[in-house]
């Protein structure tokens, strides 16, 4: 199994009314990115797909440097190394679920691809959805054809931003059971935004806590989610400390 | 002259067919550049191609017949290059027709390129597609209407065009002589029940070539 990469980037993004600092290095297979809304979750992900150039800084992956900006080597989006699945699914209205997902996998010969959209559909639990039209799917349909779809290329690291939002717990457990040991086996990383504290102790992840655009804190989610943890503990009325609940 | 003249019903389809597809291949790519570049040079093109919409027929045609007349180098140019002159002549009509109907092809393709959802661009450069890919199997895809509505304007606009046809073209039976002018001549030797033909043919047409563009319109479904 190859080695899993490690993801290292120092970034400055200054937007209008809004600049992110981001300073993080990613190891653990996954890590959870949290923290409240407009605290730049999404924009940071961007930057790291490529669809934002930071304003200054670095990105490296493994031995790909994916930005340099002192360099001069800016983001490009629709690099094989980066995966981005965005909460809009965003699909191709023209096309059906298994073209969709068969978009970014123009080099490959049409049986791998055929095989490759069929692997990655059965993975989100989409195997039947293969030959309809968007506009025929449901909202947590499209988000998998639309998580399939970023799957398919494989690439080394996967930007996650609430690609479940739409998808109910039972059916998003299943799928994430199943992802877990898909990337697992891919020596994949995954980057997963999620509001919900309660995911990063079940993933067992590592926990980067952003708010305002800053790094607040990385590590064990029981560390850096601590208080977090506590909270939701009391709200649910547990005064003894132990696993968190689940949904 | 009695009933409508074939010859300049065949002139004028054929000038109206040569100037969408001409102003289709140019348009296209055009639009892409105006809604995807990132140009300053862009809002001066819009601006120059709507020219058309405000200046009156004739001023174009005026503008046209002196630019490609054998006074200057560009109208000798022609000459050399083809044999003949611009003024009087069919290609003559069809550059003339291009700049014409130029706003009623460019402003529907530009209109559909922008209603793509950025979400769609994005997620297409997301998944490594090129420029070129993105405009091939997802703009124009996504913009048929747009571009069956640049087609059958350009069409019905062609069809209907007088002031410059007159100006650039003059009034030469089987050369220039478009249904728009030949009705102008009907009149002109007081043949209304000619022109009257002529008129209801040529509203007939531009009616096919608009109702078929709306047929095609989807139901929208109002909850």
């Amino acid at each position: 199994m190859p080695e899993i990469p490690i993801l290292d980037a120092a970034i400055s993004l200054n937007q209008a009314a809004f600049s992110i600092d981001a300073n993080f290095t990613l190891s653990a297979r996954w890590t959870v990115l949290f923290g409240p809304s407009g605290a730049g979750k999404s924009t940071l992900l961007r930057a790291l797909a490529g669809l934002l150039q930071p304003t200054s800084g670095r990105i490296r992956l493994g031995t790909h440097v994916l930005c340099d900006t002192a360099a001069g080597i800016r983001m490009r989006p629709g690099s094989d190394l980066v995966g981005f699945a965005m909460q809009e699914a965003a699909l191709f209205p023209h096309l059906a679920a298994g073209r969709n997902v068969g978009f970014g996998l123009k080099r490959l010969k049409n049986d791998e691809r055929e095989a490759r959209v069929r692997e990655v559909l059965e993975l989100v639990e989409g195997e039947h959805l293969y030959e309809r039209m968007p506009h025929h799917l449901s909202g947590g349909e499209r988000q998998r054809v639309s998580l399939a779809r970023t799957l398919a290329r494989q690439p080394q690291i996967l930007l996650l931003d609430e690609p479940f939002s739409a998808i109910d717990n039972a059916l998003k457990e299943k799928i994430l059971a199943k992802l877990i040991d898909w990337l697992a086996a891919r020596s994949m990383l995954a980057l997963y935004v999620s509001h919900d504290v309660t995911e990063a102790f079940h993933l067992g992840a590592e926990v980067i806590l952003i708010e305002a655009g800053r790094i607040l804190g990385q590590g064990p989610a029981e560390t850096v989610l601590a208080s977090h943890r506590a909270r939701l503990l009391r709200q649910l009325g547990v005064t003894v400390t132990g696993d968190a609940p689940g949904e | 002259m009695n009933g409508f003249d074939v010859t300049a019903l065949l002139l004028s389809l054929r000038l109206a067919a040569v100037t969408t597809v001409l102003l289709l291949a140019i348009s296209t790519p055009l639009a892409a550049w105006i809604v995807f570049g990132k140009s300053r040079g862009r809002a001066l093109m819009e601006a120059a191609s709507t020219l058309p919409l405000l200046l009156p027929p004739t001023v174009l045609g005026f503008y046209l017949l002196v630019l490609l007349g054998p006074r200057t180098a560009l109208g000798r140019l022609f000459a050399t290059l083809t044999g003949h002159p611009a003024a009087f002549s069919f290609t003559g009509l069809v550059i003339g027709s291009i700049i014409y109907s130029f706003p009623f092809t460019l402003q529907p393709i530009v209109a559909g390129f922008s209603s793509v959802p950025v979400s769609l661009i994005e997620a297409a450069r997301l998944l490594g597609a090129s420029r070129k890919r993105i405009l091939w199997e997802l703009v124009l895809p996504l913009s048929k209407r747009s571009l069956g509505a640049a087609a059958a304007l350009c069409f019905a606009h062609t069809m209907g065009e007088f002031g410059v046809v007159l100006m650039i073209g003059g009034d030469i039976p089987h050369e220039t002589r478009t249904l728009s002018i030949a009705i102008f001549d009907q009149v002109q030797d007081f043949d209304y029940h000619g022109a009257n033909h002529t008129a209801l043919l040529l509203l007939s047409i531009s009616f096919v070539a608009l109702a078929s563009l709306y047929a095609t319109r989807k139901q929208k479904l109002v909850a």
